[in-house]
């Protein structure tokens, strides 16, 4: 019998013997008592089923144990003579038709938050924001509030292929719409991941000849996507070059994160100017969901496309100082943006395709 | 025969069956009880803190006090029934050496699985006016733990306490397993770790 078989053998005898004596109550006692076993299977599943609970959801809910006083209802807006209470109001989704902000504003506006929230931190952690504003409007009711971010500079200037392409293509939004995507795919892949991306393909090379067909950088982009960029648009001639380009070249390029990004905005921009019918131009969800090649929307809480498209819809928010806030409108101070340091090589601006 | 200090032993099934029943009031409470009254351990990075906090924070610990209680009611019980010679010596010994460390695990265990999901995405979901503020946090998760762990230890002593004071009347002996001295420390401890990290997130967060 040979080595692989007996230890494969001893790790079966091994494994049947332990759950066994989970079970088997011989002159021994079990490793584990059934009781036990019974706790640990009864309490998940109690817990859980808690879980299943759905939470009730209210519309025009008054705040509770709200003093009189200071409820928004106002009685004595009605006619003398009468009392008027607002009533709770349950929000039932149309049956079979549920999603998840269905009449639900309190729930909307949550999904609005998380997201804000999860692009302000991924924006923050690149390094491509020089300022965040929280603006809370508490004029409503429930109150709302929205992020307002300001892209930085230099990561406006490394993302904005102007040598490459007509300038007169190039537009904000598809920059910040390239500042997001990389932004998502630093945060996915951090600079060890990179580094072993790299490690791996130059070893693959030494293997068999030419690099695997993988994605690399900070903008995590597949050579062969660059070169179907390439082939798809020869009336740019910089971006048409990069079609004859050498594999150690792209990866050059892949690896700068400067190069990095002015490549997304270039996939940006073939992508606003390929909009058809069922495509609506500059949509961002369409072209995040491409450059990643998902092919089905979900409704996630936390998900790709809107993620990135609430980071680009927050980068072109009007910053707070640009307007005239009404006086119930608190604009605190700027959120503290820390400096990050720059995991790649890139320079901070420049671009070596140019 | 066993020289030094007696060996402090876990009980699986006690230690189980609290920690998840702790989860469970949790979330029937969270169920139950207005937000204003109520916070989850991911609702203190939230845009919109519990505007009460420190009744806010008595409700989230209405769970593992609760468990306590229940845990100590059933223990009392359970040891009343044993045909031993010294029942009070075999529930004093019990209680010391296994039920109130398991408890107190308990406690701390279930704020800590509360607290997990945040923990590990916090550089995704934080609050980003607090996420720089990440070490800090973790501190006050860990006293808020701390404060679970003590809360449901008062819950269990509680119950012994005032069985022990219903029958001592009955009994009519003196010896006590949980003294009000016991108690009232155990009592500081929580007051103490929640108050300190009650106090700091109030400050930090404003």
């Amino acid at each position: 019998m040979s080595a692989v078989r007996r230890t494969g053998a001893w790790i079966w005898r091994l494994a049947r013997s332990s759950v066994a004596g989970l079970w088997v109550s011989g002159p021994e006692p079990p490793l584990v008592s059934p009781r036990l076993v019974g706790a640990l299977v009864v309490w998940p599943l109690l817990l859980f089923a808690f879980f299943v609970l759905p939470e009730v959801r209210y519309l025009n809910a008054p705040p509770l144990f709200a003093a009189a006083g200071q409820s928004p209802v106002k009685a004595e807006q009605a006619a003398a003579g009468q009392q008027v209470r607002q009533l709770a109001v349950l929000a039932v989704p149309m049956e079979g038709q549920a999603t998840q902000d269905d009449g639900d504003p309190a729930q909307s506006d949550y999904r609005i938050q998380i997201r804000n929230r999860v692009g302000t931190n991924i924006l923050a952690a690149a390094g491509y924001l020089s300022a965040a504003y929280y603006v809370l409007d508490q004029a409503g009711n429930p109150p709302s509030s929205y992020y307002a971010l300001r892209p930085d500079g230099k990561a406006v200037d490394c993302a904005s292929p102007y040598k490459l392409v007509p300038e007169d293509l190039v537009t904000d939004h598809a920059v910040n719409a390239a500042l997001a995507i990389v932004a998502v795919e630093k945060f996915n892949r951090n600079a060890v991941h990179r580094l072993a991306e790299i490690t791996y393909a130059k070893l693959f090379r030494a293997a068999f000849g030419k690099f695997p067909d993988l994605s690399f950088g900070p903008a995590q982009i597949r050579l062969s996507l660059v070169r179907k960029m390439a082939a798809e648009r020869p009336e740019w001639k910089k971006v048409a070059a990069w079609a004859s380009m050498s594999d150690d070249r792209l990866l050059d390029m892949l690896r700068d994160e400067c190069d990095a990004l002015k490549i997304v905005t270039v996939f940006v921009l073939q992508h606003f100017a390929r909009a058809d019918e069922s495509n609506v131009v500059g949509d961002i969800q369409t072209v995040a969901a491409a450059y990643v090649g998902q092919r089905r929307r979900t409704s996630a809480l936390i998900d790709y496309a809107p993620i990135v498209e609430t980071m680009v819809g927050m980068m072109e928010m009007p910053a707070p100082d640009a307007q005239s806030p009404p006086p119930d409108k608190q604009v605190p101070p700027p959120l503290v943006v820390p400096e990050p340091p720059r995991s790649d090589s890139a320079p901070a601006g420049g671009s070596p395709a140019q | 025969m066993r020289i030094g200090r007696p060996r402090t032993t876990m009980d699986p099934m006690l230690w189980v069956s609290t920690t998840f029943a702790v989860l469970v009031g949790s979330r029937l409470l969270s169920l139950v009880i207005p937000s204003e009254y109520y916070f989850t351990f991911q609702s203190l990075f939230s845009d919109r803190p519990s505007q009460k906090m420190v009744l806010a924070v008595l409700g989230k610990m209405l769970a593992p006090f609760l468990v306590g209680l229940v845990a100590g009611y059933l223990l009392d019980r359970v040891t009343r029934q044993i045909d031993s010679i010294d029942r009070h010596a075999t529930l004093a010994r019990r209680l010391r050496q296994r039920w109130s460390p398991t408890v107190f695990l308990s406690g701390f265990f279930a704020a800590f699985i509360s607290a997990w999901p945040m923990i590990v995405y916090w550089d995704l979901l934080a609050n980003p006016e607090s996420a720089h503020l990440k070490a800090l946090f973790f501190v006050l998760y860990l006293v808020y733990m701390l404060a679970f762990g003590y809360v449901a230890l008062l819950g269990l002593l509680t119950t012994i306490f005032i069985s022990e004071q219903m029958r001592a009347d009955t009994d009519g002996k003196d010896r006590k397993i949980v003294s009000a001295g016991e108690l009232s420390r155990v009592g500081a401890l929580w007051l103490l770790h929640s108050g300190i990290a009650s106090v700091v997130l109030d400050a930090i967060t404003k």
